[in-house]
């Protein structure tokens, strides 16, 4: 034993911390459903829950001391009536009014709107805002002093509001026949910033087409002291304001189209696709589908040439969702354009095929009656909500040898590959589908976009994993989606064509536009040029991409491979043929 | 994913063969390959070997569906048939009911029937017995048991309920949730 | 001479620098200092020189730092000073700074069974020493535990008493004795620990736990029926639906193959149906 430290005891140092045999056995845990509950013992309240509480706190008290102030104000005006104070006096209302009108505030406004008009008096309405300001600035005290109206008022304001339309109605009329003259006129820089919603459309689109004029012959039509980029801005900002887009959407569609196509482009998607569904061959036939719904008082049609199961709805009496022929699963309400990816897969009985994002199972459905129901079809999708309907669906249109999956697709092949074809529907911005989802039109940007086309190559990735190159029948994988812009269409296929050992090929669909090779500088693999868009006001389809790639081995020579492929080919027609025969013969 | 024990075989063997009575020896015994029965999640599936071995190579949470699904066991071990088996069950029906057309929506929205609505039934239907409801252009609408025997509906008055309704395609509309 | 004079200067030139270097103790500040010797700690609430310290920053914060360093030395000297072996301690007193803590301060631990009952008795706990004398081994060893002095389970020799039985081991019953009041002690332990954290207890220390109370009927009284000399085997049936009652314990769960051969599975079936069948036409 060494020298004990000589210490007295107010410096002795407490022992610290549990002694030695504490240290064997740590304290025992209990569950925390066995802790006593206390009824004393406050319910927690989170941090967020205390900032409302105290919010409402602030607001209560706030209202207080308005509510005693105002009482006050009242009660001595009406003590004083004449000999009221200074500000009183100057205000110079009687008692009725003053419920409703704040005069000091009111006068500000006035002043404020004079200095605008004055500046803005000849191009703008002028009288407009003046009474807007008015009117809300009323309507703001009605609704601070929740005092009920009287009838009169009511009556008086209805009077004022229609004189007000009458008015601008008037006005508009005035300013239309004025001010449509030949030469295109340019707003001026503070009317940029602040005319935009409430522009008048007819001027807007008059401009609009004025522009687009003199963009067709710029030479000629131009004003001297202006460059094309203006013309180029002030078409933008006129379009994005006539049809509602945001500014990013309307750049990327401008990139896209010719300037001929652009209105086109856009009257088309304000105008809602024809409803369209798709005879489910494995229980029915096309005729006998079309005549059991014109029993029903459904006015139908053979959708095109380009398909055998495929009808147009024109106008139902009946819910078409909901007949019983619908509900015993003879056809699948289904946009034109999802045919087209499954008709490039083309799958073949007998085969294995994965539907990557398959929900809600139309696409899905669509390929098991191609495959007439035999082989394996793996329906998966990474919402499990929606992968309920691929479920029904399927059910109900009598597939048997489909699995439904909830896997997420980006990392699909770790659980399962080998498949002889796959087809990923990716989900997209829906840039296509904007007739459909107005909402597009304006929420996406460029974070948006980004965001989608990284989970779409991560998707496109994987299924090109699950694929087995060596399958005797495929190998294929089709990638689609619902969006015409190039960053998630060519680029994701461009992505995937550096760095997985595919190529694209054919995706035997005889119409449709070809896909860019080049685009705004970056070039695309030329074999880009088979795959196919599809555009709402050229085809009558949503907007639509569709490409097929073919994954090969790394292992084979070159010539075996090409051989393959080109037998397939052969295969693959002669089967397509065989497939639409027993239709066309029903058609017949 | 498992095969179905002895006594759960039995249930819905039980509740089966009150629908399409012997003909549960065809869902077994079929020409076109191996089919069979499994177990998922308390639901039983329909479906052929080929499906069953690919299918259990999918974690057990994520794997929603396959083959078919014929009805779910409740937590008190009943067997409760989902309208999805009716592709199976309905060709192998032993006594079936065919609707008038006014009567068809009805049965659709989940109503029973009455003996208004009531378009041809099997002779010798027996009472409380499983059966299939068809339209009058046999289409399959879905399954009820007769309230009923052939009988007695000749006898009973328009009003009458004739079969109480167990199941209907309308289902994949209205319960889509359900159904899995 | 001239030598003289070289040392003169030399030594003159010797004290002019360190009157360079050393500057006087005394510091004269505006505004006295607050010195906080318990924290070793000055506070200086003079003003800055604006104009002397743009001029020359680093210069300015030396001269300052080391004036108020030279007042809290000498603070520091106005203490009671002590020698120990050459080196010079001063004895701070308490400080007056409250300093933060970084965590709050602990709650006092709740009071143990024990504790609770010598504080409503008054009864103080005594300071004893570690080290007793131990008169049989004569020399010191400790109070409690390893080799702890007067061990009773290790005499060398126990006398029986005349009332026991002579057959009795009675270096076995001291050891026993000793192992039970340890068991005694861990169980109150665990029993107050339980206490301070709200366990719902019941006093003989067994832990009620309300929310899976029928579960636990069940599972007793599944346990109880198996748990006699031929494991359930002879007892009767505790209930009619007893196979509920205890599913989900006591019974691995047994499955068919989910690969296996098919055909025996549909013939297994088919096996089934028919029996169904034939029970039925009965």
């Amino acid at each position: 034993m060494g020298r004990r430290k000589v210490t007295d005891d107010k410096s002795a140092k407490p022992i610290r911390g549990p002694g030695r045999k504490s240290k064997k056995q740590g304290e025992p845990t209990f569950p925390k459903e066995l802790a006593q509950t206390e009824p004393t013992d406050k319910r927690k309240v989170s941090s967020r829950g205390k900032q409302r509480a105290r919010k409402r706190l602030e607001k209560d008290k706030l209202k207080q001391t308005i509510n005693k102030n105002t009482k006050l104000k009242t009660a001595t005006k009406r003590q004083s009536d004449g000999e009221s104070n200074d500000e009183e006096q100057i205000n110079g209302y009687t008692d009725e009014n003053q419920q409703w009108l704040k005069p000091k505030k009111k006068k500000e406004l006035f002043d404020d709107d004079d200095e605008q008009n004055e500046e803005s008096m000849d191009e703008d309405v002028p009288y407009d805002d003046q009474f807007n300001e008015m009117e809300s600035s009323s309507e703001e005290e009605d609704n601070d002093n929740d005092e009920p109206k009287l009838d009169i008022e009511k009556q008086s304001k209805k009077i004022r509001e229609k004189q007000r339309q009458a008015k601008e109605r008037s006005e508009q009329e005035l300013l239309t026949n004025i001010q449509q003259h030949e030469k295109v006129q340019f707003p001026s820089g503070q009317e940029v910033t602040k005319e935009a919603p409430q522009a008048d459309l007819q001027l807007l689109m008059h401009r609009i087409r004025e522009v687009i004029n003199v963009l067709n012959d710029f030479k000629n039509k131009r004003e001297a002291n202006r460059s094309r980029k203006e013309y180029l801005d002030l078409l933008r900002q006129d379009l994005c304001n006539y049809y509602s887009y945001n500014e990013f959407l309307m750049n990327k569609i401008l990139d896209l189209f010719p300037l001929a196509e652009v209105i086109d482009f856009l009257e088309a998607n304000e105008v809602q696709r024809p409803v369209t569904i798709r005879t489910n061959t494995l229980k029915t036939r096309r005729r006998d589908l079309a005549q059991a719904l014109i029993n029903r008082g459904v006015n139908v049609d053979p959708l095109d040439k380009w398909t055998k199961v495929g009808l147009v709805i024109y106008n139902s009496q009946v819910p078409i969702g909901a007949t019983p022929e619908y509900l015993c699963g003879h056809y699948m309400l289904q946009g034109a354009s999802s045919f087209l990816p499954c008709m490039a897969l083309a799958p073949q009985p007998n085969e294995r095929v994965l539907d990557m994002c398959a929900a809600p199972g139309g696409k899905a459905t669509y390929i098991g009656a191609l495959m007439r129901n035999s082989g394996i079809l793996v329906a998966n999708d990474a919402n499990k909500d929606r992968a309920r309907a691929i479920i029904a669906n399927t059910h109900r249109l009598g597939l048997t040898n489909t699995i439904v999956t909830n896997l997420d697709g980006r990392h699909f092949s770790e659980h399962m590959g080998g498949f002889d074809r796959c087809l990923v529907d990716a989900p997209c911005s829906g840039a296509g589908v904007i007739a459909k989802d107005q909402a597009v039109k304006s929420s996406k940007d460029e974070k948006d976009i980004q965001r989608c086309f990284t989970a779409q190559r991560q998707i496109l990735l994987n299924a090109i994993d699950s694929i087995n190159e060596n399958s005797t029948t495929g190998g294929y994988i089709v990638y689609s989606t619902c969006s015409i812009l190039v960053e998630e269409n060519e680029a994701v296929v461009q992505y995937a064509l550096n760095n997985r050992p595919v190529k694209i090929v054919e995706t035997g669909l005889e119409f449709g536009v070809e896909g860019f090779t080049n685009f705004k500088g970056t070039s695309f693999h030329p074999f880009m040029k088979y795959c196919r868009r599809y555009y709402p006001h050229l085809h009558n389809l949503d907007g639509f991409f569709v490409a097929k790639l073919k994954k090969y081995s790394t292992k084979q020579g070159n010539k075996k491979e090409s051989e393959t492929i080109e037998k397939e080919k052969k295969k693959a027609e002669e089967e397509e043929e065989e497939d639409d025969s027993p239709e066309a013969m029903a058609d017949d | 994913m498992r095969p179905l024990t002895d006594d759960e075989t039995k249930i819905l063997f039980e509740k089966l063969s009150k629908y399409i009575g012997d003909n549960i020896r065809m869902l077994l015994e079929r020409p076109d390959g191996l089919y069979t029965f499994r177990l998922h999640r308390e639901r039983v599936y329909y479906c052929s070997e080929a499906i069953i071995k690919y299918a259990s190579n999918f974690p057990r949470k994520e794997l929603l569906s396959f083959g078919t699904c014929f009805g779910r066991f409740t937590k008190t071990r009943k067997f409760r048939l989902h309208i999805t088996a009716l592709d199976f069950v309905a060709p192998y029906a032993k006594f079936k009911v065919w609707l008038k057309p006014n009567a068809e929506q009805q049965f659709l929205y989940g109503h029973n029937v009455v003996k208004t609505g009531l378009g041809r039934i099997t002779e010798n239907t027996p009472k409380y017995n499983g059966v299939i409801v068809y339209t009058m252009n046999d289409v399959p609408l879905g399954f009820g048991v007769a309230a009923k025997s052939t009988i007695e509906c000749r006898a009973a008055d328009p009003m009458a309920l004739v079969v109480f309704h167990q199941a209907d395609v309308g289902e994949f509309l209205r319960n889509e949730d359900a159904l899995t | 001479m001239n030598s003289n004079d070289l040392v003169k200067n030399i030594l003159k030139r010797d004290v002019d620098e360190q009157d360079k270097i050393l500057k006087s103790t005394e510091v004269i500040k505006p505004c006295p200092v607050d010195v906080d010797l318990g924290n070793l700690l000055v506070w200086d609430p003079n003003v800055i020189d604006q104009q002397a310290y743009k001029e020359n920053r680093d210069e300015y914060i030396k001269n300052t730092m080391r004036d108020n360093m030279q007042l809290l030395v000498n603070a520091l000297w106005q203490m009671p000073i002590e020698r120990h072996d050459n080196t010079v301690v001063a004895k701070l007193p308490d400080a007056k700074t409250i300093v933060p803590r970084e965590k709050p301060v602990p709650k006092p631990k709740p009071l143990t069974k024990w504790q609770k009952f010598a504080q409503s008795k008054g009864i103080v706990k005594k300071k004893k020493s570690k080290f007793v004398w131990d008169e049989t081994k004569k020399e010191w060893g400790r109070r409690y535990g390893y080799k702890k002095a007067n061990d009773e389970t290790k005499p060398w020799l126990i006398e029986v008493p005349t009332t026991a039985d002579p057959s009795e081991d009675q270096f076995a019953k001291r050891l026993a004795a000793k192992k039970e009041r340890v068991a005694k002690n861990e169980f109150q332990r665990l029993k107050n620990i339980a206490h301070s954290k709200k366990i719902n207890m019941r006093n003989d220390g067994a832990i009620i736990n309300k929310k899976s109370s029928a579960v636990d009927v069940k599972k007793a009284l599944a346990t109880a029926k198996y748990s006699d000399a031929s494991m359930g085997q002879f007892s009767e049936r505790a209930a009619v639906n007893e196979e509920q009652q205890t599913r989900g314990f006591n019974k691995k769960r047994k499955y068919e193959s989910n690969l296996g051969s098919l055909k025996s599975e549909t013939n297994k079936q088919l096996k089934i149906f028919e029996q169904m069948n034939s029970s039925t036409k009965k």
